[in-house]
């Protein structure tokens, strides 16, 4: 077991490194990207363009230019931003996680809880037109593209109905839970929604499932054959028995949120995440902080399969071989 | 040299400038403390004069100046002593939020060029809380002279007979936001002189394109069929008016595409000659009002640096004989400014003769405040005056 | 099979967008039209007209006019018809899902197949590969390819990609897919060549790809089959996620991200050039979920649904 952990976080770490020598290499490969003029300033004569190149070291041949940028985001943990000059990478990174961590966790209760009920009232009531109803409406959800969603609710909470029924809407931003608990739960409200639109039909598709199988297998029979009532069997039973692959699957969507994968939610939304960082950086090109958002982004995917993986083989031998 | 005796600076120079007062006066110019870091300072601040002092300052939320205690007005017109205690600005939102965060009253001031779909709310139900000026500036297509096909001088006099500037006013917000132009150097500028060498019926101002007449042009020039790259920045107004551009070549006889990149890159990505750019949508804002600031920085020999990303005469432009007219006006100065200006306009018509760029619209700037702001003072070099706002 | 009409009668009528463009609404989906005029209730109005009130700031386009030959769903921010656009861009953007779809499982087929049947380090290398891919940004890759790619095209020996054609969109979004197909098709035969028929026609000393092409391919394309249209619709949801941070199909050419993302200007005044694509890519990505569905339930392999956040 010891051993393909040590053999997964190996691969892990591979993985991580592939993914920066990538974002560092088609960074240098894009023509325009050289962030030498762009700092010097428009109509800079070639003197101050050479010194600026001197200074941030952009004259060094690449392979050092990424040991050197490795060293000051994890060594002297010291890296600045090529376009905001002086602005430290890693306390921008962590300014932003607690919003996309308020982001993704309120939306993961509300999908959680909606997906769980959708899908154990559709298995519940399977062969009524409430079991085809739920999963149309799961299907809908994955199906309406989520950065068009939140615009909408934008139109309609900001103008359209603004001044009636959604008065009590705050500004598009984000307000800490720290500074004002309310505010806070107020400006993240329909981001939730919106956001946990999408994966509450996933999820109650596959608890719906999940239970249905569930409900096929020997030991339910048993729990039938006793004579316990069938609310019971259904929820002390199928449904506690299929939380497994939804909490794996749950890992995975919670790792790459983490991560930024909320990067559509959080422009529309205006909310300063994980996500609207990487979306920024990319649209300035700002390497340092892409080089940063990448990193800490892949961490958490890379991390959130290493950990199903490593639980699953923990409960499955067969695995660890393969 | 400084003299703290007298209170006086004395500044050597190696050869006459009459600009330079205004090379002192712009406002990326500061006067810093000896052994001040000859460097980019980051988000340190090094200390200088004014009313106003950094608190706080992170790039990526807000900027929080207060009242410098130190500080003694000298000169009301030069740096005047500001009206509020404190200036915060905070980053981050939206142009859409920042403008319905004034309307409500949450904020003081939009920082960004209002979105165009915001305008008319603007200037109807908010028309007292916005400030319209025009600005020094022009927005213009500039024409890669070394490259096929605008090489070609017929094909470059082509693209100026045809492009629609009522058509680039609407993109930017109607005629009351912009106005058509046909000369390098804005209206009202020094040695801008009323002329349009390409417009429909003649006469000294802008009216209307002439299709035919471009697409004799083309024809004439031989480079009908050419394919043709637009470069522009990837914003709603610059690629709207990008749209336009490539459907209006395609009606003028190329075979045109649009090729928008981000805002950040396009600026550099246009001035190096490497990258092959034939025809981009750029814009030029005074630095200080001199001639020289548009027709020696943007179109003269000095100003071209092939395979540099910094060569901001996008063109490539570079003739002999306008340069020695530059030259002329330049030195010209010295003596008369108002001689030199007239010299400068006719180096403006001598340009656009060559037309290496069409220039497209002068453009005016929206000032969006909130309901409680008063005493707007506006200054085509510094824009707004922040420091000169009342707020109840 | 409702779902299959539906998706097909979206085709139908992307298919007839030149019909429509020349025969019914006599506009070209692809010119600006900014100062010109149209007909509403027998009069001649301006396609974009300027603020005439209060500061006079600011133009706005023609809104829904529900007359076929006029504007039907109103102009954009250009003065174009949107609803030949919106048909237009419907031809692109089925074209972008239905391809890229193809091609990602196709290469998930010949990859996972490969990874799980040979195992060894060809398993290791394409298992890291595909990590790799997984956890790469892909706006990183779209941002900078289209900086790239946009400006100059891209050559490979004698194939040359232009940089605004469809081709890029296609081949981006198939690749970054790959691994989400390949990986369970890669476990699946990883359990099917522990099976007993494979394990005898190894004995039996039969060649692999006689056993691939016979046992293991027939095995796993069931699942392939459901993997189709959910990453059908699954794709054309990337493309408009792409598109609408203007890093997809590029102007003037459309698709319904690109529709999104130009009406996204004009959303407090002229909503529907945002909502109407909206529309079509949900009712088309719900027809191929549902389809999916039904090819499953008919073939009962495990293929989930997933979405673009």
């Amino acid at each position: 077991m010891l051993l393909f952990i040590g053999r997964r976080s190996v691969a892990a770490l591979f993985v991580l490194f592939t993914i920066s020598v990538l974002v560092f290499l088609i960074f240098f490969a894009t023509p325009g990207v050289d962030p030498a003029a762009r700092i010097a300033g428009r109509n800079a004569d070639p003197a101050t363009l050479a010194q600026v190149r001197h200074e941030f070291g952009l004259d060094r041949p690449i392979p050092i230019r990424y040991g050197l940028m490795m060293e000051h985001l994890f060594v002297h943990r010291d890296l600045t931003s090529f376009v905001n000059r002086g602005a430290l990478v890693i306390p921008q990174i962590r300014q932003a996680v607690p919003v996309t961590l308020s982001l993704v966790a309120g939306a993961a209760v509300v999908w959680m809880v909606l997906g769980l009920l959708m899908g154990t009232v559709a298995a519940a009531r399977r062969g009524t037109a409430l079991d085809p109803v739920m999963m149309l409406l799961g299907v809908v959800g994955v199906s309406i593209p989520v950065y068009w969603l939140g615009e909408v609710v934008n139109l309609l909470t900001q103008s359209r109905w603004h001044s009636g029924l959604f008065s009590w809407v705050p500004p598009l931003g984000y307000v800490s839970l720290r500074d004002d608990p309310v505010e806070w739960a107020l400006h993240l409200l329909f981001p939730w929604l919106t956001l946990a639109a999408l994966y509450a039909g996933i999820y109650a598709r596959v608890v719906r499932g999940e239970i249905l199988e569930a409900l096929n297998e020997d030991y339910v029979r048993t729990a039938r054959a006793k004579g316990l009532s069938e609310r019971r069997i259904l929820l002390r039973h199928a449904l506690r028995c299929s939380l497994i692959p939804i909490v794996s699957l749950f890992g995975l969507d919670f790792g790459a949120l983490v991560g930024g994968a909320a990067l559509l939610t959080e422009v529309v939304f205006g909310l300063p995440g994980v996500g609207k960082l990487t979306f920024d950086s990319l649209q300035n090109l700002d390497l340092p902080v892409i080089m940063g958002c990448v990193l800490y982004a892949a961490f958490f995917v890379v991390l959130a399969n290493a950990v199903v993986d490593v639980l699953y083989a923990a409960l499955d031998p067969r695995v660890r071989r393969a | 040299m400084g003299d703290p005796a007298t209170g006086t600076v004395t500044l050597h120079l190696t050869e006459p400038d009459p600009e330079l007062p205004y090379k002192l006066a712009v406002p990326h110019a500061s006067i810093l403390p000896k052994g001040a870091p000859p460097k980019d300072a980051g988000t340190t601040p090094i200390p200088t004069t004014g009313p106003y002092t950094f608190a706080s300052y992170d790039p990526n939320r807000a900027l929080k100046m207060v009242r410098n205690p130190y500080f003694k007005q000298w000169s009301r017109d030069a740096q005047p002593e500001g009206y509020p205690d404190e200036i915060d600005e905070t980053f981050g939102l939206t142009v859409e939020s920042e403008v319905t965060a004034v309307e409500n009253g949450q904020a003081d001031w939009v920082f960004d060029p209002p979105p165009t779909d915001r305008l008319n709310e603007i200037g109807t139900k908010y028309a007292s809380q916005a400030h319209v000026n025009p600005l020094t500036a022009f927005w213009y297509l500039a024409m890669n002279t070394n490259l096929a096909p605008f090489d070609n001088l017929k094909a470059r006099q082509a693209v100026n007979w045809a492009v629609d500037r009522d058509a680039v006013v609407r993109q930017y917000g109607g005629q009351n936001l912009a106005a058509p132009v046909c000369t390098v150097l804005p209206p009202g500028f020094p040695g801008h002189v009323d002329t349009c060498d390409y417009t429909k019926g003649g006469g000294s101002t802008w009216k209307a394109p002439d299709l035919q007449k471009a697409k004799q042009l083309v024809q004439e020039s031989g480079t009908a069929g050419a394919k043709i790259g637009v470069v522009v920045t990837d914003d709603e107004v610059n690629k709207s008016i990008g749209e336009y551009v490539q459907s209006m070549l395609n009606s003028i006889g190329y075979r045109a595409t649009l090729k928008p990149i981000s805002g950040n890159i396009q600026f550099t990505y246009i001035q190096n000659t490497k990258n092959k750019v034939q025809i981009s949508l750029s814009s030029w804002y005074q630095d200080y009002p001199a001639a020289s600031d548009f027709l020696d920085v943007l179109l003269s020999c000095a100003s071209f640096h092939p395979g540099s990303d910094s060569s901001i005469n996008i063109s490539g432009f570079c003739d002999k004989k306008v340069d020695a007219q530059m030259q002329q006006a330049l030195a010209a100065e010295r003596t008369s400014m108002s001689k030199a200006n007239t010299l400068w306009g006719q180096v403006d018509q001598a340009v656009m003769e060559q037309a290496p760029v069409a220039p497209l619209i002068t453009p005016k700037l929206i000032d969006f405040t909130s309901k409680r702001t008063g005493n707007y003072q506006f200054s085509k070099q510094f824009y707004m005056l922040v420091s000169q706002l009342w707020v109840k | 099979m409702v779902s299959l009409a539906v998706f097909l009668l979206v085709v139908l009528a992307c298919l007839l967008a030149p019909v429509f463009e020349h025969a019914v609404a006599h506009t070209d989906a692809f010119t600006s039209n900014i100062s010109g005029t149209t007909v509403v209730d027998g009069r001649r109005v301006p396609v974009l007209t300027p603020s005439s009130t209060g500061l006079g700031l600011g133009v706005t386009p023609i809104g829904p006019t529900w007359d076929l030959h006029h504007y039907f769903l109103g102009a954009d921010g250009q003065g174009r018809d949107v609803m030949a656009r919106l048909l237009f861009g419907g031809r692109n953007s089925l074209l972008i899902g239905v391809l890229s779809a193809v091609i990602a499982c196709g290469a998930a087929t010949v990859l996972g197949v490969a990874a799980g049947y040979f195992g060894g380090v060809l398993d290791a290398v394409l298992s890291r590969l595909f990590d790799v891919v997984w956890a790469f940004p892909v706006y990183l890759l779209a941002i900078s390819l289209s900086v790239v790619l946009l400006t100059s095209g891209l050559t490979v020996g004698p194939v040359h990609i232009e940089g605004d054609s469809l081709w890029l969109p296609i081949l981006i979004i198939a690749v970054i897919y790959v691994p989400y197909v390949a990986r369970p098709l890669r476990g699946q035969v990883l359990t099917l060549r522990g099976r007993d028929f494979i394990q005898a026609g190894v004995g039996n000393g039969a060649s692999d790809l006689r056993i691939l092409r016979k046992d293991v391919l027939p095995n796993v394309m069931p699942t392939v089959l459901v993997f189709l249209p959910l990453m059908t619709a699954l794709n054309m949801l990337t493309e408009s996620a792409l598109s609408f941070l203007s890093i997809g199909v590029q102007p003037p050419n459309a698709s319904w991200g690109t529709i999104i993302n130009d009406g996204l200007g004009l959303l407090y005044t002229r909503p529907m050039v945002t909502l109407a694509p909206g529309l079509m890519i949900a009712v088309t990505a719900v027809a191929l979920n549902l389809l999916g569905d039904g090819v499953r339930s008919a073939l009962d392999p495990k293929a989930r649904l997933r979405g673009a956040a």
